[in-house]
């Protein structure tokens, strides 16, 4: 996942395009001159700052939750590195597992769709946990590229239904897994 | 000794031994806390805690299982609340106490099944286990 930081614009030296560099100069020249090409010049870095200041809190209102999924992803990849981990005979955490997971994940920015939880599964999968409406479902994608979705659906009478499903992971949120997890968290 | 059917009434737990198997601000069990066992893919490892005080469920642990890491949690279950949930090829799980390798193992029995189906099944499990945290 592209770190959020690196979105922020911190270059503010001369701008680029003719254009700009027309009015950067005119800036530069006439600045000591003419107080309508100051406050011409003012408008521009008052645009600037604007959208920086834009581009930073839209940047920091998603830091919390990207630096949360990045510290839950140090933190099983630590307490679930060995054999065994869990007590009982599971597999040490798989690096593809993760790394597919952090693939996911970096689709979900382009989507109506919130960050999951993390956990661990005994078999060495990383799993991508949501939950809503009455559905808790886990998705993971193994070394293989196989994309495995699995989890219930209760209803407000208490009963449940399994969910569950695979198929391969080419690069993108298979439409009926966007549907579902839609439902999930609308 | 010969396993048998442990009886509706009965509760089981599966001690936890990862804090990435349960939630502590939602209170409850992870799924990966009832995935199946990765070498025996049918039988799923529990303890029969039926008639044991809270105190006696933690004793028993320490005592049974010594040099394993140190326990943080256990998920309780009911075993007629476990055979409501279905298994493998549609089939009901079962859970049949065994006595090995402690005197009050058992094991949760399902068809095999795939990762996905397990997932779902582990879900129900783990949504059904009441949370109890090792004081």
């Amino acid at each position: 996942m592209p770190n959020a930081l690196q979105s922020i614009p911190m270059d503010f030296s001369e701008p680029s395009t003719n254009k700009d560099c027309h009015h950067w100069r005119k800036y530069k020249t006439s600045s000591s001159q003419s107080s309508s090409a100051r406050s011409e010049s003012g408008l521009i870095v008052n645009v600037y700052k604007q959208k920086f200041k834009s581009k930073l809190a839209q940047t920091l209102s998603m830091a919390p939750e990207q630096t949360k999924i990045n510290r839950d992803m140090a933190d099983l990849r630590a307490e679930c590195s060995t054999l065994g981990w869990d007590g009982y005979q599971a597999k040490p955490l798989c690096d593809h597992s993760i790394q597919n997971a952090r693939n996911f994940i970096a689709l979900l920015e382009n989507e109506s769709i919130t960050y999951p939880d993390l956990s661990a599964e005994p078999n060495g999968l990383l799993v991508m946990d949501w939950e809503g409406n009455g559905y808790q479902i886990g998705i993971s994608i193994d070394r293989d590229e196989c994309l495995a979705w699995g989890g219930i659906y209760k209803n407000k009478h208490g009963e449940y239904s399994h969910i569950y499903g695979d198929s391969p992971y080419r690069g993108a949120i298979p439409h009926h897994l966007k549907a579902l997890l839609l439902q999930v968290v609308q | 000794m010969q396993e048998y059917p442990a009886l509706p009434e009965d509760q089981v737990t599966r001690y936890i031994y990862s804090s990435s198997n349960f939630s502590i601000t939602k209170k409850r069990v992870k799924h990966g806390a009832f995935n199946l066992d990765a070498d025996q893919p049918q039988d799923f490892s529990v303890d029969l805690i039926t008639d044991l005080a809270d105190q006696e469920v933690w004793d028993y642990q320490s005592e049974s299982y010594e040099g394993v890491r140190k326990v943080q949690a256990r998920g309780d279950l009911k075993v007629g609340d476990i055979t409501q949930v279905k298994g493998g090829n549609n089939n009901f799980l079962n859970v049949f106490v065994n006595g090995k390798p402690h005197k009050r193992h058992a094991n949760i029995r399902s068809s095999p099944i795939a990762v996905a189906h397990d997932r779902a099944i582990a879900t129900e499990l783990a949504d059904r286990a009441s949370l109890h945290l090792k004081p």
